[in-house]
């Protein structure tokens, strides 16, 4: 069960962590603060209560030479603290943002008012995520409507889910439980309700977990994505041979296209997911802009299985490249 | 300087009118007046421009990633009506100036006049705009 | 009866020292009020409507804790629960925070303490209150049709393609409200420039006065963007124009940056004016100058100026790019230093200063308080790291209240408690004022501290149902917002009891300085008998008590 904690929620991941370092070197700049100022405003309270009908204050402002130098500490010690504390927030911001290389892959796919969570391997879960510990794992998320937000307190970040692009989230869990996933972006009348659970495991209960789900995997991303490349008739003009109509899709993945208009884009999920939505927005140079959109006859979990295939093309293009030979 | 009693614009007591004509009492002075004015309009025209400012820049937005869509749709507007609207927006151009100019001339029937002929105008094309 | 003022004092008062005719007893009727072009009279058309509102959001308010008290959603249906947060936001910031300060203390004191007989435009004062009023009328029409449960931020696609509530009517009704705000910031601004007495120079401004100027600033700049960007939105919902809707090509996050390009700002016309309260109690309570005046006057520009910089704070989860995410951290880093030098600065003046604790002062100090938590806690929002996990949490609330609540409305209670006896001419029961001071304290930290421990955890906004190991903090915090309520209940019941019974007030009660401390409690019509001309520095002690009946300068 998810244990109740008293002021910190559970600390999940390294990142969590250096999370809860950075909130507390913040928290003991409040308490310092907070309690001069209150403090002080006490003491003069007290001290300097009015005598008499005729007491008034005394002005040290004019007065005083050192005021000037007063307010300048007052203004650029604090803002020295503050450029250090938006140094550090940078830092933890920049590893809670960038996944590690070795990260697996993982799909989430929001919607009102339920999570999708596809494995790399194709096997599927619904508000749930079931993960080995100590694995990096990445989430590239979309959402099929409205905008959502993927938060598990226990790993310190929140990302919003669009629906118009990627984004991405991850994680390396360091130690087994089961935490708390919410939608942190309200999305309509069940927010509350899209709720889930991460449920990080010991590496054997995992297998054992793997071993009796009462589904069976599906069939991965990529082969579902073989599948729908051939139904949707893709074939017809994305051919591995040199054809005139379509780019070749083998190895195109992680490159960089020319287009038509003369700049370059980057071929990664979101290149590839609105070329099937709407091809007409980049073209790539020496091509006509024929290709059909395909918006409406695919869904987003059949758009993430296309963009598996189209990477796992990448892989193909040195065998092919030496079998024509 | 007699404190007003009765009604409820203090502006319309004797001594401001005897004192004189078209200051608003409010004011020391006509100079006074006159900056006070300008300093207003030329407020409200800033207003106007971030109003617009954020129309135009979602428009510039959108027109440069999708050129060839503005392009297609212009195809689908009249002529004859743009040219239309173009002469009732200029026309109550100077209806509005004619209006200012009975104001400060002191024909207040003929500014209210052109005001409200302006704002026909200003109906007039939101109408054909609807088409 | 009409009363003619001559230089002789006896016929201009009553036999206890009050003036025979103010204001308020000019006229009489309906009309007399509605068509009036007295700005002391629109700032207290401006105070009843503002009350009603924050009366109907504070409702919502304690209909929304007692739904928290349990984590289950067994008090009302979701949905139901959606449309009261979201109409609580609302009504609270448009229709009584953002108008708030300016329009009820703003309207009746700016022209008084710069001299004036009435600001620059007076009919288009009226013209705002009239807006304010149709924007306010069109957005409760849509609350008596179920209301909008969208969230106060509108963020589409949910609000243009997913909902079915009013979004279009309290659109509108904010859309009018936002000329009010954008009209009466012209009309401060004008004023201001335009209007000042013989010898009033700039730097002898009130500090209230440089307040409301740069809030002044803020409207008239920050409003017509949101103004636009309600009306894309009424644009996609009704044409399906497609702005921000993926499906058609357009950007989602399109529309947060026109909103918190002006709902940033909007903040700071929250605060701004309620600091320019603070300085003039905190300055007259303590019988001296504020510590370093140019400093905090220049601090209020700067505010006004670098709030305009920061609005993506509210995007680092958002999808923005991390490295706009560091450049709007920095940005906003750098906005906490005006802040933090107008919390020492006000600090400072206690020192050596002759303080009163007077009802009004109560409320200074706490302000001082309970803004240095929530603007710190503001700046560990700013904080990219710290914001990954607490935003969109219940420590965004607290933050938000701590200084909407612990900062503008106390600001606003002691303002009111302030020139009450100015505005009225009457004295409130000092026992009670001080007592509901107290119990406002209390209540607010009890209610709102609790809430950054649940952020903290990781207790998501806008959540119906909750996890129930979040119960005990959301109970404590419900058993504060009872006690709050409270607090806020008893200045009503007193300043309307002070109206009819309580003591007749002098021209000066509090022995301060400033203009409109210089003209009798309630003032003239014309606000002055005689043309004040200026030639001291504000805050210069001691003051004169009673009203000049005869002198020629202050």
């Amino acid at each position: 069960m998810i244990p109740s904690s008293p002021l910190l929620p559970d600390q999940a991941s390294d990142v969590a962590r250096s999370v809860d370092h950075l909130m507390l070197f913040a928290l003991s700049g409040l308490v310092v603060f907070s309690a001069l100022i209150a403090i002080l405003v006490l003491v003069f309270m007290v001290k300097y209560r009015r005598k008499g009908d005729a007491d008034v204050g005394i002005d040290i402002y004019e007065t005083n030479p050192k005021s000037h130098v007063l307010e300048l500490v007052w203004s650029v010690i604090p803002l020295g603290l503050l450029l250090v504390l938006f140094g550090w927030g940078t830092k933890v911001f920049f590893d809670q943002n960038r996944p590690p290389a070795d990260a697996v892959q993982y799909w989430v796919t929001g919607r009102q008012w339920m999570w999708k969570i596809q494995h790399p391997d194709g096997r599927r879960e619904i508000n749930e995520l079931h993960v080995p510990v100590g694995r990096a794992v990445r989430l590239k998320m979309i959402s099929e409507d409205v905008i959502h937000d993927f938060y598990v307190p226990a790993f310190r970040i929140h990302v919003d889910v669009l629906p118009s692009r990627y984004t991405t989230y991850w994680f390396k869990a360091n130690r087994t439980g089961t935490f708390h996933l919410f939608c942190g972006q309200y999305c309509g009348v069940e927010h509350s309700k899209m709720v889930g659970r991460i449920v990080v495991m010991e590496p054997r209960a995992y297998e054992a977990w793997l071993a009796g789900e009462k589904t069976s995997p599906s069939a991965s991303a990529v082969a579902s994505g073989d599948e729908l490349f051939i139904t949707k008739s893709c074939t017809t003009c994305h051919r591995p041979d040199s054809s005139a109509r379509a780019p070749i899709l083998n190895g195109v993945f992680g490159t960089q296209a020319s287009l038509n208009d003369g700049t370059k884009a980057l071929v990664n999920e979101d290149y590839v997911r609105e070329s099937i939505l709407n091809p007409a927005a980049k073209v790539v140079a020496g091509y006509q802009p024929v290709m059909p959109t395909f918006k409406g006859q695919v869904s987003e979990e059949e758009l993430i299985q296309l963009v598996e295939y189209v990477k796992a093309l990448k892989a193909a293009s040195a065998t092919a490249a030496e079998a024509g030979k | 300087m007699a404190s007003d009693a009765h009604g409820a614009s203090p502006g319309s007591d004797a001594a401001a009118h005897g004192a004189a004509a078209g200051l608003a009492h409010h004011f020391d002075s006509y100079e006074q007046q006159r900056d006070s004015a300008a300093l207003g309009i030329w407020t409200f025209l800033v207003t106007e421009i971030l109003f617009f400012g954020g129309l135009f820049a979602a428009y510039g937005l959108y027109r440069s990633l999708y050129p060839e869509v503005f392009r297609a749709s212009s195809h689908t507007l009249s002529i004859q009506l743009g040219t239309f609207n173009t002469v009732v927006l200029i026309a109550s151009s100077l209806t509005m100036a004619l209006a200012v100019r009975g104001g400060q001339t002191g024909k207040g029937k003929l500014a209210a006049g052109f005001l409200v002929l302006t704002l026909v105008l200003g109906s007039v094309f939101l109408v054909v705009k609807g088409f | 009866m009409t009363a003619t003022a001559s230089a002789a004092p006896a016929a201009a008062t009553t036999p206890d020292g009050s003036p025979r005719t103010h204001y308020l007893n000019a006229a009489y009727g309906l009309k007399s009020w509605l068509l009036t072009r007295d700005h002391k009279r629109i700032a207290l058309l401006y105070l009843v409507s503002i009350s009603v509102f924050f009366a109907l959001g504070g409702l919502m308010a304690v209909l929304i804790r007692m739904e928290l008290a349990t984590p289950e959603g067994d008090l009302f249906q979701p949905d139901i629960y959606n449309r009261l947060f979201t109409m609580h936001g609302v009504l609270m910031i448009f229709f009584f925070l953002i108008p708030g300060i300016p329009a009820v203390l703003g309207n009746f004191l700016i022209p008084l303490m710069i001299g004036a007989r009435d600001l620059a435009f007076p009919r288009i004062n009226l013209l705002s209150w009239y807006l304010y009023s149709a924007g306010g009328l069109l957005t409760l029409w849509a609350l008596l049709h179920g209301g909008v449960d969208t969230g106060w931020t509108f963020y589409t696609p949910l609000s243009t393609n997913y909902v079915t509530t009013s979004v279009l009517t309290v659109g509108v009704g904010i859309f009018i409200a936002g000329f009010s705000s954008i009209l009466t910031g012209l009309n401060f601004v004008v004023t201001i420039h335009r209007m000042r007495a013989p010898g009033l120079t700039w730097f002898r401004l009130p500090l209230f006065v440089w307040g409301h100027y740069a809030t002044s600033i803020i409207q008239i700049l920050g409003t017509p963007v949101v103004a636009i960007a309600i009306l894309l939105i009424a644009a996609e919902r009704s044409l399906h124009i497609g702005v921000f809707d993926p499906k058609l090509g357009g950007d989602p996050v399109l529309f947060q940056h026109l909103f918190w390009f002006y709902s940033h700002p909007a903040v700071y016309i929250m605060i701004l004016p309620s600091m320019g309260v603070i300085s003039e109690l905190v300055a007259t309570f303590s019988r001296k100058p504020i510590f370093g005046y140019r400093f905090v006057a220049f601090a209020s520009i700067g505010i006004a100026v670098l709030g305009f910089l920061v609005w993506g704070h509210h995007m680092f989860v958002a999808g923005q790019s991390i490295y706009a995410g560091v450049i709007f951290s920095v940005l906003s880093m750098l906005v906490a230093v005006p802040s933090a030098i107008k919390v020492f600065n006000w600090t400072a003046t206690l020192y050596k200063g002759s303080i009163s604790w007077d009802t009004p002062m109560l409320y200074a100090l706490g302000f001082i308080g309970l803004f240095t938590i929530g603007g710190l806690t503001g700046v560990m929002l700013a904080t990219l790291g710290i914001d990954a996990h607490v935003h969109d949490t219940y420590f965004i609330i607290a933050h938000f209240h701590y200084i909407m609540v612990g900062g503008a409305i106390m600001g606003y209670l002691g303002g009111l408690h302030f020139w009450w006896p100015k505005i009225t001419g009457r004295m409130y029961p000092v026992f009670w004022s001080k007592l509901s001071a107290l119990v406002v304290f209390v209540g607010f930290n009890v209610t709102f501290f609790p809430q950054f421990i649940l952020g903290y955890l990781g207790m998501p906004r806008r959540y119906h149902s909750y996890p129930p190991e979040f119960q005990v903090l959301n109970v404590m915090s419900s058993a504060g917002a009872t006690v709050l309520g409270l607090g806020y209940l008893m200045p009503l019941i007193y300043f309307i009891w002070s109206m009819r019974y309580g003591p007749k007030a002098p021209a000066n009660p509090w022995g301060a300085t400033g203009l409109e401390w210089q003209t009798t409690s309630p003032p003239p019509v014309e606000n002055f008998l005689i043309q004040p001309v200026v030639t001291a520095p504000p805050y210069t002690y001691p003051a004169p008590k009673r009203a000049p009946e005869v002198t020629v300068g202050v």
